[in-house]
């Protein structure tokens, strides 16, 4: 289950405010690109727009070389944050993707996936019970569950300790090594790309133009030190973008 | 301070009132019409207790019926102005604009108009409609982004996220609306009785007093009270079985919602 996700020329403006001024970007089927960028640079806009959820006043989204439906659906966003729903409990959350996308028996695989997410137990706990490492594991199943060829990642992780981040990390890994999908991920931590991404972009401040690809030795699972690699070149390239910004 | 405690509080101030009215009966023993004793208030309410329960009938239907029809009216006019900037801008203000006039004032003349029962229902549905209305739209319009989108994103369509989403996020300020509404429909009604009426505790209240029957009419404000706090309360019981997550940890097992 994988596409090919393609940003052409994508252009948005909020009022007389310019967020995005022309992005492109592709992402193979089945490749792990992160996006990095300091907090406000229109990472979530462009989220937004690729979900589909607002059009852009120019450019396309393209999946597999075909315009992308208009309609949101055919790409999974997983948010910055909490976002099961507070009145269902956690095997009703897990399983409203699959729900939504007309999976049979959606209640029963949603069950067994709460087994193989490592929360079994706590099927009928509402989320305000359970941590936020729980909760975005759960967000994480139902992302998975959904079946979705295209994973949109909003700084999922941001809001966890270091380590439910590190076990999180270990975890998402493994669910995309099985899965296979197009993961777009966004994120303002260097180190969050150098552990989970193949490929990783960096953007300036606000308007979002041209992406930087920063080199990235080795493929993943990376060692310590490719990773402390990956992060100095991401550092590289932001300061080198903030000079950028603050010039023109 | 522990439960228990808690428990004893509970009681202190109605009990302290009635000492304290006992203690002027005691002291000053005004005339039974002036201020009647605790006492003789139970007794009244004893005696006439067949008297009390008919006019309690009366003012219970046209509070439900006006906080039903409130409920109705509000909720679709909320729904609207929630959805459409339009309609907002054409109906929201005259909503507020129109609790500038005092309902109340509204009863003497739409009593002319219309039958006494159908006068107390409708002044205590315009009484109540001013809270559900507000709650209602503020509570449709403060749902998290954040969860729309993603639901979105997973192939809800627009009126799946709307009953599953927006509604949901919406019910905690419904139910303060409502709890305030219950109150207000009852005082609507009683107020309402007080222009004319056939019946009611208002119209009891009222004719008792003329004919220096004061024990009475303190019994049937006795009544109307009862009656404010167990709406109150059965508002406040359909919130926690609505909204059981509020209150619990897990899944009750009468719940059936999926």
């Amino acid at each position: 289950m994988s596409a090919e996700l393609a940003l052409r020329g994508l252009v948005l403006g909020r009022g007389e405010v310019a967020v995005l001024a022309g992005v492109d970007l592709t992402v193979a089927p089945g490749e792990v690109v992160a996006l990095v960028g300091p907090s406000g640079c229109g990472k979530s806009t462009l989220l937004d727009v690729a979900a589909g959820l607002v059009p852009p006043d120019a450019g396309e989204v393209r999946l597999d070389g075909g315009p992308a439906p208009d309609r949101p659906g055919r790409l999974a966003l997983m948010p910055q944050g909490d976002s099961l729903l507070p009145w269902r409990t956690l095997a009703d959350n897990v399983a409203v993707g699959a729900r939504l996308a007309g999976v049979p028996d959606a209640a029963a695989r949603a069950r067994e996936a709460v087994t193989r997410y490592g929360l079994a137990g706590f099927e009928d706990h509402y989320p305000h019970a359970l941590s936020g490492g729980m909760r975005q594991r759960a967000a994480l199943a139902r992302t998975a569950l959904a079946g979705r060829p295209v994973w949109l990642l909003d700084e999922p992780f941001g809001a966890l300790d270091a380590l439910t981040r590190a076990e999180l990390h270990a975890e998402v890994a493994d669910v995309w090594a099985r899965l296979r999908p197009t993961v777009l991920l966004v994120t303002h931590d260097p180190d969050e790309a150098a552990v989970l991404a193949d490929r990783v972009l960096v953007s300036g401040p606000r308007p979002m133009g041209r992406l930087v690809e920063v080199a990235v030795p080795e493929a993943r699972p990376r060692t310590p030190a490719a990773r402390a690699a990956v992060r100095e070149h991401v550092m590289d390239a932001l300061r080198a973008q903030h000079a950028v910004g603050r010039t023109a | 301070m522990s439960r228990a405690w808690r428990r004893l509080a509970l009681p202190v101030l109605p009990l302290g009132g009635l000492l304290a009215w006992q203690a002027v009966i005691w002291l000053e023993r005004p005339r039974d019409w002036l201020l009647p004793s605790p006492g003789a208030v139970w007794w009244a309410a004893w005696d006439h207790r067949d008297r009390l329960w008919f006019h309690a009938r009366a003012t219970l239907t046209e509070t439900l019926v006006g906080l039903g029809i409130a409920l109705a009216a509000g909720l679709v006019l909320a729904a609207g102005i929630a959805a459409s900037r339009a309609l907002e801008a054409a109906v929201y203000p005259w909503v507020v604009a129109s609790q500038a006039v005092p309902i109340l004032s509204l009863a003497p003349v739409m009593a002319v108009w219309l039958d006494y029962t159908l006068t107390q229902i409708i002044v205590a549905a315009l009484l109540c409609v001013f809270p559900v209305i507000v709650t209602a739209v503020d509570g449709l319009r403060g749902g998290d982004a954040t969860l729309a989108r993603t639901v979105r994103t997973l192939g809800a369509s627009r009126g799946w996220t709307w009953w599953h989403v927006t509604v949901p996020a919406a019910l905690p300020s419904l139910f303060s609306g409502l709890k305030l509404a219950a109150v207000f429909a009852v005082t609507g009604a009683v107020v309402a009785e007080y222009v004319g009426a056939d019946r009611g505790l208002g119209y009891l209240t009222e004719i008792s007093t003329a004919q220096f029957e004061t024990a009475l009419a303190m019994a049937a404000i006795a009544v109307l009270g009862l009656i404010g706090v167990l709406l109150f309360l059965l508002v406040a019981l359909a919130e926690r079985l609505a909204l059981p997550h509020r209150h619990r940890a897990t899944r009750p097992t009468w719940s059936t919602h999926t």
